[in-house]
């Protein structure tokens, strides 16, 4: 019941079709890059910072590279990396987040005051910091940008799921099934994770959004992705040397940012309306 | 009254402390030896054993963990951030060298941004699901959508490339402003806007605009001297809450017009690996952070009574 009509509510929704339409164009272009796209890797220096052509759909970078290529893979890195990011972030900061709000006591000071302090500082003042020192510390690996973001991000999922916990344990359900003697851990995973998975799945949904706003911002700042595999941040900041000659090298790769940041902005909003609308259809 | 403020101001000290260690271990994530780094920038190639030792002395890194942290935060607490690695000058100084260009940046984005903000909050929230609001709501959702320093370029591209109408980049007179102001606002306005708007719908909602409507005053009455005074609250509180801005205003605004602030500042530290800069930034912008937010909890019990005696 309650399933069906959450699922006829995304459909009739403007907003999560819209989004989804956009995230599953995305998903799709990373997915099929092998097949709709050429060698985002092969210069050519006799065709360097041609503008958009037939041959060219948005131009060649200053390495004679095929920017359409480059971002059709690109697609497949940013949304690799965004979702590493957003699957161990939502991992690590749920289970923190529950664990503090179910057994309260000093476990959720501790946490709570870990929370507090890295709500403190903007995400991406510590970012910058951190995947600074990781690129020199451990080379021009990935895994620094994803560590670097998960670090901060984490917290949105911890401070959400210790709220959803602390309202949940209150009530009927969870009572009786202590009164029935069921152990601590059962009630987590039986009970309360499941019913937390609704706003979750929102705060992920709109979190998604953000990371990838900040891949793109640390790849323009050359301390992302680093080249030469394509991303579009860091597209961005090769590109923006040649603003003046070769504008495409800008304005292409920027599009696909904000075109999969809208898209996953949409679904969270109008997720956020329908499981609205499907609470006060089912009440 | 008194219970509550007392309590509100202690709970910043674990936060507080948090934010100072976080920021000091940075250091101790440092790849490699600091005290042959810094020596190396100092003294050339290959320092001596000697000096390598000397400069660890120097940089407290020969005592254990706490009692470093001990004498960092009792400098700190001083307003001594201690040196640059690679410029030589103290910290404070090359952050007070920063900070005007910041602020600058800040509250013209700001001034612009409230103003705005509230306009079309109000237009958009008094006018709900019309033509007006949906084009309200589009617009902030591409303020949170599209990266700034992407629109900056295009902004860029726009009035320095073909009309060169503005410099593109640089700190000066007004001229130089235009464009990074216009980019940042362009984000910090969509947000706020849909805070407004979804603020004063609340305060719509009221039992009390029920019986403003009753009586027959006329709309704009309503909005504007109940309605809007209500919402004021929290919104001023939001507001506020963006102060903390000033300090690293917005990175990446600043790093795409070259705006000699304190976000390239820390940009171009981690570049340098200047260590004690870094650490500074991140310490200042969460003390900020912490302190505003105490500021306006505090302002906002003595304007709001039911949060005061709530508890």
């Amino acid at each position: 019941m309650e399933v069906v009509a959450f699922r006829m509510g995304i459909f009739r929704n403007t907003l999560c079709t819209l989004g989804l339409g956009i995230i599953v164009f995305i998903a799709l272009m990373g997915l099929l890059a092998p097949i709709i796209a050429g060698d985002p890797y092969k210069t050519n220096m006799s065709e360097r910072l041609k503008p958009p052509s037939l041959k060219h759909l948005f131009g060649t970078d200053q390495l004679g590279r095929d920017v359409y290529s480059r971002i059709v893979w690109g697609a497949r890195t940013t949304l690799l990396v965004a979702l590493t990011i957003s699957i161990i972030s939502m991992t690590v900061g749920c289970l923190l987040g529950a664990i503090a709000g179910y057994f309260g006591g000093i476990v959720d000071d501790v946490i709570g005051r870990i929370i507090d302090t890295f709500l403190a500082i903007p995400e991406l003042v510590f970012n910058i910091a951190l995947v600074g020192i990781f690129c020199v510390a451990y080379g021009t690996s990935i895994w620094n940008v994803i560590l670097a973001v998960v670090v901060t991000n984490w917290v949105s999922y911890a401070r959400v799921m210790r709220s959803i916990v602390l309202s949940l344990k209150e009530r009927e359900f969870v009572i009786c099934e202590k009164a029935l003697g069921a152990g601590d851990w059962y009630i987590l995973l039986r009970h309360v994770i499941p019913n937390a998975l609704g706003p979750i799945i929102v705060l992920a949904t709109l979190n998604m959004g953000n990371v990838i706003m900040t891949i793109s911002s640390l790849g323009f700042l050359g301390l992302g992705v680093q080249p030469p595999t394509p991303e579009w941040g860091q597209m961005i900041n090769a590109g923006k040397n040649y603003i003046t000659t070769a504008p495409w090298l800008t304005f292409f790769p920027g599009l696909f940012i904000a075109l999969s940041v809208l898209g996953f902005n949409l679904l969270g909003e109008g997720l956020q309306e329908v499981m609205g609308k499907t609470k006060a259809v089912l009440e | 009254m008194k219970k509550y403020l007392i309590r509100r101001v202690l709970q910043i000290f674990p936060t507080l402390f948090g934010v100072s260690l976080l920021s000091f271990s940075l250091l101790y994530l440092f790849p490699g030896d600091p005290a042959e780094f810094v020596a190396q920038i100092r003294y050339g190639v290959e320092p001596s054993p000697q000096i390598v030792e000397e400069v660890r002395r120097e940089l407290g890194l020969d005592e254990p963990f706490l009692i470093h942290y001990f004498h960092w935060l009792t400098h700190v607490l001083r307003g001594d951030f201690g040196v640059s690695w690679t410029e030589g000058e103290p910290v404070s100084k090359l952050i007070m060298q920063r900070l005007p260009a910041s602020a600058e940046l800040f509250f013209t984005t700001f001034a612009i941004s409230v103003a705005f903000a509230m306009i079309l909050g109000v237009i958009s929230a008094v006018r709900k699901d019309k033509a007006i609001d949906h084009f309200c709501r589009i617009f902030s959702l591409l303020g949170i959508s599209i990266p700034s320093f992407w629109l900056g370029l295009i902004l860029i591209w726009i009035f320095s490339v073909q009309l060169h109408l503005l410099p593109a980049f640089g700190y000066g007179g007004i001229e130089h402003l235009i464009l990074p102001v216009l980019t940042w606002s362009f984000s910090f306005m969509a947000i706020k806007t849909r805070f407004v708007r979804s603020c004063l719908l609340e305060a719509l909602s009221q039992d009390y605009v029920v019986v403003a409507k009753a009586k027959g005053l006329r709309e704009r009455v309503i909005v504007f001297r109940h309605a809007l005074r209500n919402a004021l609250i929290p919104i001023i509180t939001y507001f506020s809450l963006s102060i903390h801005h000033l300090i690293i205003g917005s990175i990446m605004v600043e790093v795409v017009f070259s705006w000699p602030g304190l976000g390239s500042l820390l940009v171009e530290s981690v570049f340098k690996r200047d260590f004690p800069v870094v650490q500074a930034l991140v310490l200042i912008s969460g003390v900020v952070f912490v302190i505003v937010n105490l500021i306006v909890d505090l302002l906002y019990a003595i304007i709001d009574p039911r949060i005061r005696f709530g508890d």
